[in-house]
């Protein structure tokens, strides 16, 4: 059974998420009176974006300029109406047109877990970005990472990816303003970074030129930022290589050299950490868990779940705030969370609120130039036939092929085919790229493809922390 | 020809109607599967893989033991590999009360004759599994029986279907089975009509609407099976593992998964599209990991990644129904395993196509037919589902 003595009251709302759209959905629901609980997995509130703030923010280094914000957001916590479960991990989700019931595991102070079902009556899903995942051979080696764990490990650790004298260094490749910012965040704090391979197509800045001036009249602010990112990037000198194919990392267990063909020659470095990044989209695990309808998003090549005005999925309780509804950023995902935490208030408590903040359902005016400049990449760009499309089960691109080629029309057939998303990720890094070469290889629209089941627990759970807390008793040893 | 006509319509493409269509292609019958959704979506995919002839009720004792020589046999009859491993399987008692209902198992199906079930004490159950707990006080055991991957006996099924030219329809629920009399059976889905004089009611968990709707009314209970699966852990037990008393299957993959099943439900989600769905549920997977940590209390620390449920029909005796419609001529229903057909499926096919080919066969299959709830067949002719899919028109 589930633990029944459980001290967590039911909530009003569930907040699933602490990021910049999780704490305003708080914020206003718990203004307008409801009681709120927020599940969040991080130590601390503020999510990726605003990881670990209060050091940060003390530290005030290079990384503290992009804190901006956070402190009032985070301030949002600060009302008893909110109960806010730091290190929470949420392992199952259900929504009825009544309500909704969230299954999470507590964080102990002792360091222990519990397990807990809660029922509110509104659910808000405010579990943000993913980094989209990038195939290449090679992506499976030690010391091969997303550009989000080296701003993880920056953010939560202070350690700025260094090599030690004379080792072999530090190369990021990729595309996108989070790859600039972590370049020059890596700078700032001291670190060296041997090498950037810039895996955008060809044309790209031409074709997003068009989109340039809607761009800065619709949100000055954030291209005057983008503009001081590439001055910023340029202006380090660091050695970059353009128009870069055939990305590749070598190496037996660990990634010992990168190589890859740019403007036509082929080069290889040696690299002890490569960091790659193709963009984010929205991480939809929950919402596929809670069985939501979703819609491809054609520029973004992502899905997202499908939502009304002000977040809300169409005949339920549930809200979708932030980054998760759709890519546009940490300043939307305050506003989009904001308009969710009040609309769902006003459904539960029934009384009329203040206004909405007027964020656009589009979400932002720079969408098509940023998306169009940084266009994701083609799913099998990089990839070879060996190339592992799920690292969990170890399927390659060839399989997944053989798979669709044998009637694997569809991302849970290939799955049950090949065991591609069998694993504890739970297709959460291969679930993309297997419904975009599904789609490329059937001709089929993704919406058609359709993407991987989610089955709790979302995440991998300790038996024990699972078990009954009062189970029949077990019989004496037979002696 | 009309390209719609076929010697058999199978209705359902689980691996109960995969086993049929099969065996029937090999006869050299022209065969076409109807499926609703996608081949093995439900049950099928939903199976612990056990191949077990151990504690079956009586009845189903002879079609248990039948099945296990086309175990052996299946990766070679099919041309694919279907993971079966043979390996005993074991029901362990955790007391003594659990210990003489084992005791009474074994003299009842004793006397019945039969000789493959084997009862142990504590200390040859703790030689044959080291890691049992200490409370357990003994086993009955079979020997022959063994496990097999569900997955892949659905793809070794369905490309062998493919080989034999059996065409495969999904995304076709069965709309209505009217018979024309001279002419045949036809059967109506959303996407067209198919005509064949033969007709096998495969459908699984809908497998009752159907029946019903021809007046064949059958008490059956739809569940969502659900299944867990644990990560890797270092190798601890050879058998699959059940307890008497309690719900619990439990096997160990060659990559050293622990496959925890029994029979617990999750919740049946009903959905307006007709494609229902079973969900695990937190309860049930809190109550199916207990009774596996009971026997094996290190699985506490084992990391549980994954549940799954799939759509189960249970009839109320708890055996399927096996044998032909008293209804409609040319109609054989095979449905309702009651979550023990995946160990049935490599037999059913042939029993099957023997019956729709007239052929006598040596396995008797009184007690799964159709009438048993309704011996009087006193049910009025027209029965309805409550989805469109179960709704069913007698000509």
């Amino acid at each position: 059974m589930i633990d029944r003595r459980s001290e967590t009251k039911n909530a009003e709302i569930v907040v699933i998420g602490a990021g910049p759209a999780g704490l305003a959905a708080a914020r206003t629901a718990g203004e307008a009176g409801r009681t709120v609980l927020v599940l969040d997995e991080q130590p601390a509130a503020g999510g990726q974006v605003w990881r670990n703030a209060a050091e940060v923010m003390r530290r005030s280094d290079a990384l503290a300029r992009s804190y901006h914000g956070a402190e009032a957001a985070l301030a949002g916590l600060d009302n008893d109406r909110i109960d806010h479960r730091p290190g929470a991990v949420v392992i199952d989700a259900r929504a009825e047109p009544a309500g909704a019931t969230v299954t999470w595991l507590t964080r102990e102070p002792d360091g222990t877990r519990r397990i807990e079902e809660t029922e509110a009556a509104a659910l808000i899903v405010a579990t943000g970005a993913q980094e989209r995942a990038l195939a290449f051979p090679g992506a499976e080696l030690a010391g091969v990472m997303g550009i989000g764990g080296v701003q993880t490990a920056m953010k939560q650790g202070g350690l700025v990816p260094k090599t030690p004298d004379g080792a072999p260094g530090l190369v990021l490749a990729g595309q996108g303003p989070l790859l600039l910012l972590t370049l020059i965040q890596i700078r700032a704090l001291g670190g060296r970074v041997d090498a950037v391979l810039d895996l955008s197509e060809p044309g790209a800045i031409r074709r997003a030129l068009p989109h340039l001036p809607s761009a800065i009249a619709g949100d000055p602010g954030l291209m005057a930022d983008g503009a001081r990112l590439l001055a910023g990037a340029i202006r380090g000198g660091t050695r970059r290589y353009r128009h870069v194919t055939h990305l590749r990392a070598d190496g037996d267990d660990r990634v010992e050299q990168v190589r890859f063909r740019s403007a036509g020659r082929e080069e290889s470095l040696p690299c002890s950490i490569l960091a790659v990044h193709d963009g984010v989209i929205p991480n939809t695990q929950v919402t596929r868990l809670l069985d939501l309808p979703h819609e491809w998003d054609e520029p973004q090549q992502a899905f997202r779940p499908r939502v009304l005005q002000d977040g809300r999925v169409d005949g339920l309780p549930v809200w979708i705030a932030g980054d998760g509804a759709g890519i546009a950023g940490a300043g939307m995902a305050g506003r989009r969370g904001a308009d969710a935490g009040r609309d769902a208030a006003q459904t539960v408590g029934g009384q009329s609120v203040s206004a909405r903040s007027g964020a656009s359902p589009d979400g932002l005016a720079a969408r098509r130039f940023i998306d169009t400049l940084y266009a994701p990449l083609p799913v099998t760009a990089h990839a070879d036939n060996e190339t592992l499309i799920c690292r969990c089960e170890a399927v390659t691109l060839t399989s997944v092929r053989k798979a669709i080629a044998d009637g694997g029309t569809g991302p849970n057939r290939v799955k049950t085919f090949t065991r591609c998303g069998m694993g504890p990720c739970q297709g959460r890094m291969c679930g993309n790229l297997l419904t975009r070469i599904i789609a490329e290889e059937t001709g089929e629209a993704p919406d058609t493809v359709g993407a991987l089941r989610i089955r709790p627990p979302l995440k991998p759970v300790l038996v024990a922390d699972y078990l009954a807390s009062d189970p029949a008793p077990v019989p004496e040893a037979v002696s | 020809m009309n390209p719609n006509r076929f010697d058999l319509i199978v209705i359902g493409g689980g691996l109960i109607g995969l086993s049929v269509a099969t065996a029937a292609a090999e006869c050299g019958m022209r065969v076409c599967i109807l499926e609703a959704e996608t081949c093995g979506r439900h049950a099928s995919s939903a199976s612990a893989g056990g191949v077990r002839s151990l504690n079956r009720h009586p009845a189903e004792i002879p079609l248990a033991r039948a099945a296990l020589p086309l175990w052996r046999d299946l990766a070679d009859t099919l041309g694919a590999e279907c993971g079966f491993k043979a390996s005993a399987q074991v029901r362990v008692a955790e007391d003594a009360e659990a210990m003489e209902a084992l005791e009474r198992r074994a003299k009842t199906t004793s006397a019945m004759g039969y000789d493959h079930e084997r009862l142990i004490g504590p200390d040859a159950l703790r030689d044959r599994i080291p890691t049992i707990a200490d409370h357990c006080r003994g086993a009955m055991v079979v020997e022959d029986d063994g496990f097999a991957d569900p997955l892949a006996c659905l793809r070794a099924y369905r490309r062998r279907a493919a080989a034999l030219g059996v065409k495969v329809y999904e995304g076709a629920p069965v709309q209505s089975i009217v018979s024309t009399g001279s002419n045949g059976l036809v059967v109506e889905t959303d996407s067209g009509r198919h005509f064949a004089s033969l007709c096998v009611n495969a459908a699984g968990a809908w497998g009752a609407g159907l029946s019903a709707a021809i007046g064949e009314p059958v008490p059956l209970d739809r569940v969502a099976l659900q299944m867990i699966v644990t990560a890797p852990v270092a190798p601890f037990v050879a058998p699959v593992v059940g307890t008497e008393g309690r719900k619990l299957s439990l096997k160990q993959t060659a990559a050293g998964a622990v496959v925890i099943g029994g029979g617990f439900r999750g919740t049946v989600i009903s959905r307006a599209d007709g494609r229902d769905r079973g969900r695990p549920g937190a309860r049930t997977i809190a109550e199916n990991l207990a009774n596996a940590v009971r026997l094996f209390p290190h699985l506490a620390e084992a990391r549980l990644v994954r549940s799954w449920a799939g759509i189960e029909g249970i009839v109320a005796d708890g055996l399927p129904v096996i044998g032909p419609s008293n209804r409609l001529p040319g109609l054989v229903h095979a449905f309702g395993f009651s979550a023990h057909g995946f160990a049935l499926s490599p037999l059913i096919g042939p029993l099957v196509a023997d019956l729709l080919e007239g052929r006598p066969g040596n396995l008797s299959l009184s007690a799964f037919a159709v009438d048993r709830f309704d011996p009087l067949g006193n049910t009025p002719a027209c029965g309805h589902g409550k989805n469109s899919r179960e709704t069913i028109r007698h000509a």
